[in-house]
């Protein structure tokens, strides 16, 4: 078919990496629970699902190599883990994880991640040929320099090959390293892409990722299965108990002042993950709310007030943000904004006054 | 001595005999004509007639100046230039001691940090025990610490090495890679090299870098390749498959190259 060095290789790894339509098809039935969605809300699910493969791949790859140094949290591991096994999940496409244990600067968890990029490299091998002889190394994480603006996060984001979202695969060879493709080549590849993607231009994302260091949150070891098939994990998570009280002191129960209006997304996103008090041990809840709030100099009564300030505001005026697509089988499910909101609000504050 | 002879072909010749000769060491036309970069024909054309003159004698492996030859060896010698730009005394007895086919200096060309230059001298194999070296240079693994003004030595096979003579300095000199190659492959400050590499990777060819160096030079470059990706999130493309030689033991070495990878405002805004 070709006697291009490393095209057959790569052909066969687009093949292997890339998630095939039926799993994400399966993976959006069981997602959507029976919901009826319009073709294009399928669609637009289905290209999502394509991005949240990689978060979750990339959260076992992770918790594989580095076992017990690292721990999830944050929205990705409420919604794709948790909430869905319960109620419809919001779309988020950031992952969060923090590292156990202390390191000095940035640079030391840069090494570590340098080790993984090994171990990535052999058990997910993806290079993608940019002319006669060289190639581009896909699914091996790197430096996100678009982002990384706080001391104690180190932003990250894995290149990975899709079907939908992000750059045409020779418009980011062009973007990343300079190298105008050779029009055979391109056409080689793209030939590829049809054969196992149903696409001819195949697009690269990133996978974007943070790593918070030299800040400890309560962890424990869950066994999950993941979605999509991806086998079951035992997954270091932040208490969700914790998570579930952050998002209450930090996002809903804040004082924002004049700056409420800039921030509903915010504050709608954690309104929506509270959805999970339904499932955790609420006392520990409030007891962690109290914690939280006693160390961020503001009182229970404060909190309390804010959450009712917010979530007034976010009923009247959130509905722009609601149909944001992060949402669209939220939205589907429940029609309501405001009732949603209102019942979230109503469980949170049952929770601080129990 | 060129102005004596009067052409680049009979001073190569001569030079290599009279050097190799003090070594009892036979030189190859071949040889000279691919260092010196000097006609093929008109290489073995002199070298013949130095034999059919009686100046020099066919041995296995080349030719050796004759016992009417070696009366010359010292007036030979004594005329080789000693340009002042390299005048140390390294160079002036790598200069007028050892045969210019049998040995290249390798430097890093592209320098990019401040202080004083390391050279390596990579001696073809056949010389160990031949050379009596000058106190100062020292031979990488026989011991500890630097030579003084950062002069180290190793004997090791020069096929398919890449190295010509350079008629500015007189001296034989690695090729860009090959030079990077070997200060990577074989010297205690290969993390003060490999910088120089990755920051001038516009102008080098890191996958030639990588076939000339030793396993332990690959290992030591694939790993500072590997974490320069990922500190920095730049792409290097290449036809090596790097990461399967990355060294898990040498990172905290590389680790430490970091503040030579990225400017240090970059490295302090961002605590990295």
């Amino acid at each position: 078919m070709n006697g291009r060095p490393g095209v057959q290789e790569f052909s066969e790894a687009v093949a292997k990496e890339v998630p095939d339509i039926k799993v994400l098809d399966e993976e959006l039935e069981i997602l959507s629970r029976g919901l009826r969605l319009s073709e294009g809300e399928r669609l637009d699910v289905l290209r999502m699902l394509e991005r949240v493969y990689y978060i979750v791949l990339l959260m076992r790859e992770l918790q594989d190599y580095f076992n017990n140094l690292v721990q999830f949290g944050g929205g990705a591991v409420l919604n794709y883990i948790f909430i869905s096994l319960m109620d419809v999940p919001r779309f988020t496409f950031d992952l969060d994880a923090s590292w156990r244990g202390r390191v000095e600067g940035k640079r030391r968890l840069l090494g570590e991640l340098t080790r993984f990029n090994k171990y990535m490299a052999q058990k997910h091998p993806i290079s993608m040929p940019v002319d006669e002889s060289k190639c581009l190394e896909l699914m091996v994480v790197e430096y996100d320099v678009e982002k990384n603006h706080f001391p104690d996060i180190l932003s990250l984001r894995l290149p990975v090959i899709t079907r939908w979202s992000g750059l045409e695969f020779y418009k980011y060879v062009r973007a990343r390293t300079g190298v105008r493709m050779k029009f055979n080549l391109v056409k080689e590849l793209r030939r590829i892409f049809s054969n196992t993607l149903g696409v001819r231009d195949a697009k690269i994302d990133y996978v974007r990722f943070e790593i918070s260091f030299n800040k400890e949150y309560p962890g424990v070891e869950v066994e999950v299965e993941l979605p999509f098939k991806l086998g079951v994990a035992n997954l270091n998570i932040t208490e969700l108990e914790y998570q579930l009280a952050s998002k209450i002191v930090y996002k809903l129960g804040r004082d924002y002042g004049e700056d409420l209006g800039y921030v509903m997304h915010d504050i709608l996103k954690a309104t929506l993950d509270l959805r999970l008090l339904e499932a955790v041990d609420r006392r520990r809840v409030a007891s962690y709310v109290t914690r939280i709030a006693g160390e961020t100099g503001v009182t229970l009564a404060e909190v309390k007030t804010n959450i009712t300030t917010n979530t007034r505001y976010l009923v009247e005026r959130g509905g722009d943000y609601w149909n944001n697509i992060h949402y669209i089988l939220v939205r589907s499910k429940y029609q309501d904004v405001g009732g949603l909101v209102r019942e979230i609000q109503r469980k949170t504050m049952e929770t601080l006054n129990p | 001595m060129l102005d004596i002879v009067g052409s680049k072909v009979r001073f190569t010749v001569l030079a290599s005999l009279a050097k190799g000769s003090k070594l009892s060491i036979p030189v190859t036309p071949r040889s000279v004509a691919r260092v010196y970069g000097v006609n093929l024909t008109e290489t073995y054309r002199f070298f013949r007639r130095l034999e059919s003159s009686g100046l020099a004698v066919r041995v296995r492996g080349g030719y050796v100046l004759s016992e009417r030859g070696l009366a010359l060896v010292d007036f030979i010698v004594s005329t080789l230039p000693n340009p002042t730009q390299w005048s140390s005394p390294f160079m002036e007895w790598v200069r007028r001691s050892v045969p210019d086919t049998m040995y290249y200096i390798a430097y890093p060309r592209l320098q990019s940090w401040f202080g004083l230059t390391p050279y390596l001298i990579v001696f073809d194999r056949r010389l160990a025990g031949a050379l009596e070296l000058p106190k100062g240079i020292k031979v990488v693994g026989e011991s500890s610490g630097l030579g003084e003004g950062l002069v180290l030595a190793v004997f090791t096979s020069l096929r398919g090495k890449s190295f010509k003579y350079s008629w500015d300095y007189h001296l034989s000199i690695a090729s860009l890679e090959q030079g990077y190659s070997d200060l990577i492959s074989y010297t205690p400050f290969w993390t003060n090299i490999i910088p120089d590499v990755l920051l001038n990777r516009d102008v080098l060819d890191i996958d030639e870098i990588f076939e000339r160096a030793t396993g332990a030079g690959r290992r030591r470059l694939a790993t500072a390749l590997a974490y320069y990706m990922t500190l920095t999130g730049r792409v290097v493309t290449l036809k090596t498959p790097f990461y399967s030689l990355v060294d898990e033991s040498l990172l905290s070495s590389v680790i430490e190259m970091t503040p030579y990878l990225l400017d240090s405002r970059i490295l302090e805004a961002r605590n990295i």
